[in-house]
């Protein structure tokens, strides 16, 4: 069953430059013309068209580096309940980051992981493998035997490789293998055991600091280690102004790196954590309201390329605790996409736009040549949006187990409706 | 006609005349009847071996003798180096004793050229460091040359050559590179990113990402010994023999895209599994035992020039 037309929306395809009414065919899993379409019909395959009038019709979510385990106990048996939140979220493809139980840096463990995935029932799963062993930042980790159990990239996405050596062999025998690279810019030793911003509230609060300059020294090292070694490389998580502006400097010197930030890193600042304690541990701080506006103004000015959902399945015994003592992560699924519809609602960002943060730049950035585009022979993945459609964020109501979420009781604008994975439905919201 | 040389050094700048000089020479020693000739008879050669070495210490000893020159074997353990005293006093120490050349193998890129510079002792290399191992390239150059040249002349020129694995520590991917060029050899090359040095491709040679573009066409194909555990940023620099073996070792389908008759090499000694699986070094296509027995004859070669330039290609 992976045979579908979506016909009568609004076609939002910035790769092709499409953004106008139009109809999307998928025939066995990929992107096909109309023709096609009604051959399968007329041999029996396929369902009945989707009507998407007054809807956004664009190439399936991909989410870069979320969590599908619960953290605590029993990682592997919630996967499948969280890839059913990732597509309520709209994620067509979701790229787990490798800090699973045990570590994703073996290939069987890829293996394990890419296998969570069930075809036609929930959306695609695309490995990201550890860049060292054990997250450690000692040793290689077999990138080339984890590509080869279809890793679609690798990185730590936890601190930045601590000894700078290390990350320019890691990176150069990584790229010499034409295995892409993502980096979580932070500097483990400037952060120490910091849990909140370094900033006003956290002094306040006598909560221990996180330095910006520990993000943007890691973007500066490893940007600069990437350009020299000739290899392109992605910044997981933006969170602070000054690591914007580092990012802007790369760029502009002609640097092949690219860029994300969180969904709640748009909207919230540290001072949600006076107020929701544990709840507002995010394990990227939340910063202050001039970083947060730099974030919204890099979205627009394309300095970040990617926004992430950062989803981390926790359940209340790791939240609801005091501050330094919760487990740093939050729901992410089924609010990041409807976080950037909200914005293209207030006129903060155009709709091609958050297309592009969502699912056109996520497939380039993990080196996805056909995804994130709806053109003839794509990856038949498709979300539908529906980009009025006004909502109140219950928690309760989630798909996923995690119900911890700054967004809770938030009024948001556009929702998506129907998740489309490889011409197979995996979430429909439709009425 | 016959170029005599105060040392032997380097590959590097070596002319194809030169090159195909010593092998003639080796190969008139290869074919010569009597096994021994008093070539060298009366000459003392100092085999001055400060890194471990079977195959080169033994192959130059057999030469030596073979010439019927008397050798002393010095090392690093057991001598005065361990008493603290530097190289060069070492072997001024030797020099004071009379030896007409000295075989020096040391773990310093340049030893070679150091101390026949400072002693003016007719010096050969058999190994500095990751710079040069220039007798290697030679008696490698000897066995592809058995094997695949051309013409009346048996020419190298036009063959190619994939030299697969650690080039950036490789002093016998540095001297083969070297010497392949100045005969006009095309040069290919693969490995892991971080054992490739920047820059290798500005000395003539074509850069693969992978294993398979490099050896697809080639008459040659030489695998070179990975040493994760001898190299100080070892775990940085590959994930493990596992990840080497299935990435860039060489297999039955990837020796299947080399020429039809392609030879196999290695400078030995062979981590089995890792770069090659028994099957392919024991194999048909294998000339490796070849490279072994190239060793002495060329060595010989190299001696004689270096010592009695006079005596050129012609065997007692």
């Amino acid at each position: 069953m992976n045979t579908i037309a979506i016909t009568g929306g609004r076609v939002i395809d910035p790769a092709r430059g499409v953004n106008a009414e139009g109809d999307v065919y998928v025939v066995d899993g990929r992107v096909a013309d109309r023709a096609a379409y009604e051959r399968a019909r007329a041999a029996g395959a396929g369902a009945a068209p989707v009507d998407a009038r007054g809807l956004w019709v664009v190439p399936g979510l991909i989410d870069v580096g979320a969590r599908v385990h619960t953290l605590s106990r029993d990682p592997w048996s919630a996967c499948a309940g969280e890839l059913k939140s990732a597509a309520a979220g709209g994620f067509a493809v979701v790229a787990p980051a490798p800090d699973t139980d045990p570590v994703n840096d073996d290939p069987a463990v890829t293996t394990r992981v890419r296998a969570i995935e069930i075809p036609g029932v929930t959306p695609r799963v695309l490995p990201i493998g550890a860049l060292t062993r054990d997250l450690a930042g000692d040793e290689l980790a077999p990138v080339g035997l984890m590509r080869g159990a279809e890793a679609v990239a690798v990185g730590d996405l936890r601190r930045a490789v601590p000894r700078a050596g290390v990350f320019r062999r890691a990176l150069e025998y990584a790229w010499g293998l034409g295995i892409r690279v993502i980096v979580e810019p932070r500097d483990g030793s400037l952060e120490g055991e910091g849990t909140a911003h370094e900033g006003l509230v956290a002094t306040r609060l006598g909560l221990r600091g996180l330095p910006d300059i520990a993000e943007s020294i890691a973007v500066d090292r490893d940007a600069t280690i990437a350009a020299w070694v000739g290899a392109p490389l992605h910044f997981h998580r933006i969170t602070a102004a000054i690591a914007v502006a580092a990012v802007r400097r790369h760029k502009a010197a002609g640097a092949a790196v690219t860029a994300g930030t969180t969904a709640a890193h748009l909207y919230f600042t540290d001072a949600e954590v006076a107020a929701a304690e544990g709840a507002a541990r995010l394990s990227a701080p939340l910063r202050e309201e001039s970083d947060r506006a730099a974030l919204i103004a890099a979205l627009c000015d394309r300095t970040l390329d990617v926004v992430i959902s950062d989803h981390t399945p926790l359940v209340p015994d790791d939240k609801d605790v005091e501050f330094e003592a919760a487990t740093p992560g939050a729901h992410g699924f089924e609010t990041a996409a409807a976080a950037l519809t909200t914005l293209v609602a207030g006129g903060v960002l155009s709709p091609l736009r958050a297309v592009e943060l969502l699912s056109t730049n996520p497939a380039r950035v993990l080196g996805l040549n056909r995804a994130g585009r709806l053109a003839l022979g794509d990856e038949g993945h498709v979300t539908l949006i529906d980009p009025a459609c006004g909502w109140t964020v219950d928690p309760e109501r989630f798909v996923s187990c995690s119900r911890h979420t700054l967004f809770a009781g938030m009024r948001l604008t556009g929702r998506p409706v129907l998740t489309i994975t490889s011409g197979s439905v995996v979430f429909n919201g439709l009425r | 006609m016959a170029t005599a040389t105060a040392h032997l050094l380097a590959t590097d700048g070596m002319s194809a005349d030169f090159i195909y000089e010593v092998l003639n020479a080796a190969e008139a020693f290869d074919g010569a009847g009597e096994r021994k000739t008093t070539l060298l008879r009366g000459r003392l050669v100092v085999l001055a071996f400060f890194e471990n070495s079977t195959r080169t210490r033994s192959s130059f000893e057999i030469a030596c003798k073979r010439l019927s020159a008397d050798t002393l074997s010095v090392s690093g353990s057991g001598s005065s180096v361990q008493k603290g005293e530097t190289l060069l006093d070492t072997v001024e120490n030797l020099k004071a004793m009379g030896p007409d050349a000295i075989v020096i193998r040391h773990a310093s890129s340049g030893a070679a050229a150091f101390i026949a510079s400072r002693t003016g002792l007719p010096t050969i290399n058999a190994g500095d460091g990751r710079h040069e191992h220039p007798t290697q390239a030679l008696l490698d150059l000897y066995t592809i040359r058995k094997h695949k040249g051309r013409g009346p002349h048996r020419e190298l020129a036009g063959l190619k050559a994939a030299i697969i694995g650690d080039i950036r520590h490789g002093r016998v991917a540095h001297s083969n590179i070297h010497a392949m060029r100045a005969v006009g050899m095309r040069v290919h090359v693969a490995g892991p990113a971080t054992l490739m040095p920047r820059h290798i491709e500005q000395l003539g040679v074509t850069v693969h990402r992978d294993v398979e573009s490099a050896v697809e066409g080639a008459d040659v194909v030489m695998a070179l010994r990975i040493q994760r555990e001898r190299l100080a940023e070892g775990p940085t620099l590959f994930p493990g023999n596992t990840e080497y073996a299935r990435l860039f070792g060489l297999t039955g389908r990837r020796m299947a895209l080399a020429a039809p008759g392609a030879i196999l090499m290695h400078p030995g000694p062979i981590n089995r599994g890792v770069e090659l699986p028994s099957e392919l070094a024991d194999g048909p296509g294998s000339v490796i035992l070849d490279q072994v027995a190239a060793g002495v004859v060329v060595r010989m070669a190299v001696l004689t020039r270096v010592l009695a330039p006079e005596a050129t290609g012609r065997a007692a």
